[in-house]
């Protein structure tokens, strides 16, 4: 085989892997087809399918079958990504981050905010969402759906940080960043459901060791 | 912030073993007798020169000591008590108003019998003058946490519930767990994880806020405090404690409306090695047990760490 030959088929090879769809398998069973190239945003992924990779030809070497990438990509277990972590409605919301941002890369945040005001930054991402869910916004369902919202907020996070998907991972804490931005810490415990667990003396102490700030 | 505010609150007592220095009241500065704060004796014949240097920016005197042999110490210091009966100080920087003085702050006796005198040492390059606040101690039996003769103590100030604030002298270390180091942060008991977040999530959220917010949320619970102080891991948080501590040190330049520190003499930061930072930097020049703590300051051809 000459090298052009070669060349040739070993970005034919690239080509066709990156049109392979990879299941990503939530926490609770369902599995979500996405492409390849979208899910490498997840360094988690990326080991996964590259530690697999290698076992495939270590194992294709040494049993000496010249079995082309394709048959063995055409095996359900072998594009199956499981993610036992993170739930389903959270792993849809992943893949519709991944997905955007796979054509439109996000920028990187500025630290620290300048603003407490998110909406902007977040502005895209609550579009995916909105599309997705078709949430309410009726007033009613206000309160309701702020705390849900935190709560799907948090496992984004988690998931962001079990997936290693580093842009949403900034996205989602520094959304949280915002939250806690001029707040008091009474206002932020009410706001994240946090216990204060200060003794009244420990609270002194604190407010002592930070007087410095303020005196000043 | 002038000198006198610096006065009004007196340093009251001290945890570890604190420094008995020598004190010898101003010959060239007489409005100095008689109130709280001595003047720090001058001993080595660079000191002249510094004195010189600064002296002449107005205000006050500045009396440096430096260079003391061991023998010369203790006669030096059995002299000095009979002349104070302080023995243990705190030494300020004070700006007044473009005058960069450097003040030792007396307290009440508090003797180590086994110390060695706080010692600003003076160095002399070709273009400037150069100090360094550094403590040492030596053949202290009591204290002896390892068998370095030369462990190095500083101090800073604590605030105290009351408003006040007291001088606290601790042993320098570079291990910051430990209450000598500059960086240290008191640890409260145990505490329950409320948040369910890795703390590697939990520094992400906080690397999107201010050093300062920071300070706030140390209120919030136990958890939020001790990822802030004891994780260490956002860069923000050397800067809290940098501020902190040079609040302390330099209160002089502290800007209560900006909230930062405002080093118009200062610019640069000289290591020993000759390279150059930017900005006010603790400096540690050993790995081990022994630390000083040296300022660059640039007063206008003449530096002073």
């Amino acid at each position: 085989m000459s090298k052009e030959e070669k060349a040739a088929n070993e970005s034919g090879g690239l080509d066709e892997e990156e049109q392979i769809e990879l299941q990503l398998k939530s926490q609770d069973s369902i599995s979500f087809p996405v492409k390849k190239d979208i899910a490498m945003h997840s360094a988690l992924i990326k080991t996964i399918w590259s530690a697999r990779n290698r076992i495939i030809k270590t194992k294709q070497k040494i049993a000496c079958l010249k079995l082309k990438f394709n048959e063995t990509t055409g095996d359900q277990t072998e594009t199956e990504i499981p993610l036992p972590n993170v739930r389903s409605a959270i792993l849809k919301r992943v893949i519709s981050f991944m997905e955007h941002h796979h054509e439109s890369p996000m920028k990187e945040i500025e630290k620290p905010l300048k603003s407490s005001n998110m909406r902007e930054v977040m502005q895209v991402f609550l579009k995916i969402n909105n599309n997705n869910n078709q949430r309410k916004n009726t007033s009613t369902n206000k309160n309701k759906n702020t705390k849900g919202d935190q709560e799907t907020l948090f496992e984004l996070i988690l998931a962001a940080n079990y997936m290693d998907i580093k842009p949403l991972l900034d996205l989602t804490c520094a959304k949280v960043a915002s939250m806690l931005k001029g707040k008091t810490p009474e206002q932020i415990r009410k706001q994240f459901n946090i216990a204060n667990d200060f003794t009244p003396e420990e609270e002194e102490a604190v407010r002592a060791e930070n007087k410095w700030a303020e005196d000043s | 912030m002038g000198a006198d505010d610096l006065e009004t609150h007196g340093p009251a007592n001290t945890h570890l073993p604190t420094i008995p220095l020598e004190f010898a009241k101003s010959t060239s500065d007489k409005k100095e007798s008689g109130k709280k704060g001595g003047l720090l004796k001058t001993t080595s014949s660079l000191v002249p020169s510094i004195v010189d240097a600064i002296a002449p920016m107005g205000g006050e005197v500045l009396r440096t000591l430096s260079g003391i042999s061991s023998s010369s110490r203790t006669s030096e210091r059995s002299s000095d008590t009979s002349t104070s009966d302080t023995d243990v100080t705190a030494v300020t920087t004070i700006r007044n108003g473009n005058d960069l003085l450097l003040r030792a702050k007396t307290m009440p006796s508090m003797k180590c019998e086994s110390a060695r005198p706080l010692s600003l040492c003076v160095n002399e390059r070709k273009d400037y003058q150069a100090l360094a606040i550094r403590s040492v101690q030596s053949n202290n039996n009591n204290n002896n946490n390892n068998n370095n003769n030369n462990n190095e103590y500083y101090q800073h100030r604590v605030h105290q519930s009351n408003g006040q604030y007291r001088w606290m002298t601790t042993m320098a270390t570079t291990n910051r767990h430990e209450p000598g180091h500059p960086y240290y942060y008191s640890p409260l008991h145990d505490f329950k994880e409320q948040l369910k977040m890795p703390d590697k999530v939990l520094l992400d959220i906080l690397s999107f806020t201010r050093p300062l917010d920071q300070l706030y949320l140390c209120h919030v619970c136990k958890q939020l405090r001790h990822v802030i102080y004891h994780k260490k891991l956002i860069p923000g948080l050397k800067t809290i404690k940098s501020i902190q501590y040079f609040h302390d040190k330099y209160r002089c330049f502290y800007d209560p409306r900006m909230k930062t520190m405002k080093f118009s003499l200062c610019d640069t930061v000289e290591k020993h090695d000759g390279q150059e930072e930017i900005g006010p930097v603790p400096y540690f020049p050993n790995s081990n047990d022994q630390m000083s703590l040296q300022f660059v300051f640039n007063l206008g051809k003449k530096q002073i760490y």
